[in-house]
């Protein structure tokens, strides 16, 4: 698992979470806030498929955070308005990339969330694919007409 | 005449404030929590989120708690807001491939790749009032599964990328260059560019959009499309991590696409010269749950592309500058400003044209008796 896959897994989950094992290593590792969390936006683009363009969408509300632990900054960007779970990433990540100790316990709390998350993912899939369908054309399939019902 | 303003009332009008906050609450019952609001409002947050151009499910349910239910005035707060908020980054761009389905359906071929899945939807359902919700006091819903071996984030090919296969629509080469207008930051002159045709589209007021493309199926321009694709699902946002340098995602944006397959033209190939007839696409993508506002604007999206404009349909200034709510309703609402004087100068010129008729009608009978 690379730090980017990391980061994405925390960033995802729920705050409540990670709370408990930020609300833990806050206590006893050293860091500092180094930006508290604050509301920005990131503009979102996508690529049309027309003409292969991209577009701004819209922007997206996000919760930053910065927090040094030893040498290296952590940094979290979190959907919507939310400073606690910033915080808690940022810590998080700053504690993961310093690689400390403490990293183990998070890899571990990860590994669980990636769980977590995969089987909600895979909850999701299953409930759309009881609507997969068929559409029949009325009458029956004309011989004599050529559909273009198949690609 | 320009508008003249007005001044004073101050506590007319602070008193009013406190007024809408009575009438807000002055039934009683249990406060609305901006969470439920959220949960259960899903497809009305999803308009505030779109036409207010923010993705923030929270901030929108609160506007639309403050607003009581006015998902304009709501959309209305939530740009105000994001304009207080600074924008730091853009994403990378995405790609619909990438998108986690939840529901996908294409009315041109019946039988598609990963096929269609229906998803949640009401389309095929009687539109029938439940009046058992009335006395609904907790959820009890439990959707069948079927299982499914696919991979989660294998990307899903598009219809009109086999018709691309066959040579039957153009299949534009990325310019790695481009870079996307912004009309939050950029003035609007027309013609716009596409990318900022588009930016204006996905975030046009949902019953203006559709008004306009229904226009262009009446026959108030030329698109009458098939829809080679609606897709709904989740989009992932990436972005460059500040100090790694390297793409992460942190999270992800519900949104709804449309490929809509219009009629076909003569087209040239840029690389060889050759003639040949092929289809032509429109585009609609659009933040949240919104099928009719996505499919209205791939309508719109090819009827703008037109190059010698025949119907309002297909003038860009027409159709670009009247599907923005904020614009919309503000001039509309701006007409119950006080306008004293203007109205004033009015009242001066019909009262002297009505002085001066009399006048003229007293010097004829006049002379008619004098005759």
């Amino acid at each position: 698992m690379n730090k980017e896959h990391v980061f994405q897994i925390l960033m995802e989950a729920d705050g409540a979470d990670i709370s408990q094992l930020a609300e833990q290593l806050r206590t006893i590792v050293t860091h500092r806030v180094v930006r508290k969390p604050a509301r920005e936006l990131v503009m979102f683009q996508a690529e049309e498929s027309v003409e292969k363009i991209d577009f701004n969408v819209g922007e997206i509300l996000v919760t930053t955070a910065h927090v040094r632990v030893g040498e290296v900054i952590g940094f979290s960007m979190v959907m919507d308005d939310n400073e606690a779970k910033a915080l808690d990433c940022a810590l998080l990540m700053g504690i993961y990339e310093a690689q400390l100790p403490e990293a183990d316990q998070i890899v571990k709390l990860v590994r669980i969330l990636q769980d977590k998350q995969m089987s909600r993912l895979r909850e999701e899939r299953e409930i759309v694919s009881s609507t997969r369908v068929n559409f029949e054309v009325m009458g029956g399939q004309d011989p004599n007409i050529k559909h273009n019902s198949e690609l | 005449m320009g508008y003249v303003g007005v001044k004073g009332g101050k506590d007319a009008i602070l008193n009013a404030e406190e007024l809408v906050e009575y009438y807000r609450c002055r039934k009683g019952g249990t406060p609305l929590k901006v969470s439920q609001i959220e949960d259960q409002m899903r497809l009305l947050i999803d308009k505030i989120i779109s036409e207010g151009s923010l993705y923030s499910p929270r901030v929108s349910a609160i506007a639309l708690k403050q607003t009581e239910g006015d998902p304009m005035e709501a959309s209305y707060l939530v740009r105000a807001f994001r304009s207080t908020v600074p924008r730091t980054c853009f994403s990378i761009p995405v790609k619909s491939e990438e998108m986690f389905l939840i529901r996908r359906i294409s009315s041109s071929f019946q039988n598609i790749p990963w096929g269609q899945v229906i998803g949640p939807s009401r389309d095929y359902a009687q539109r029938l009032i439940r009046f058992e919700l009335e006395d609904e006091t907790e959820f009890s819903v439990d959707p069948p599964k079927k299982h499914d071996e696919s991979e989660l984030d294998e990307p899903v090919e598009k219809v009109v990328d086999y018709l691309r296969k066959q040579g039957l629509m153009q299949n534009p080469q990325k310019d790695p260059e481009q870079k996307p207008y912004d009309i939050t930051r950029q003035p609007i002159t027309f013609p716009l560019d596409r990318s900022a045709r588009l930016q204006r589209l996905t975030r046009g007021e949902d019953g203006a959009v559709l008004a306009f493309g229904y226009a262009s199926l009446r026959g108030w321009g030329s698109v009458h499309p098939t829809i080679a694709e609606v897709r709904v699902g989740y989009l992932p946002v990436k972005i460059l991590h500040p100090y790694w340098k390297t793409p992460v995602t942190v999270g992800k944006v519900m949104v709804t696409e449309v490929e809509s397959i219009c009629s076909f033209s003569k087209t040239t190939d840029p690389t060889t010269g050759e003639e040949s007839y092929m289809f032509t696409l429109g585009y609609g993508l659009v933040f949240g749950h919104n099928e009719r506002k996505a499919i209205a604007m791939s309508i719109l999206d090819r009827a703008l592309c037109a190059e010698h404009p025949t119907s309002p349909i297909e003038d860009q200034e027409f159709v670009l500058y009247h599907i923005d709510n904020m614009e919309s309703q503000g001039f509309i609402s701006h007409l119950k400003l006080p306008h004293y004087v203007s109205f004033q100068s009015a009242l001066d010129r019909i009262r002297s044209i009505a002085a001066k008729r009399n006048e003229t009608a007293t010097d004829a009978s006049e002379e008619k008796e004098h005759v």
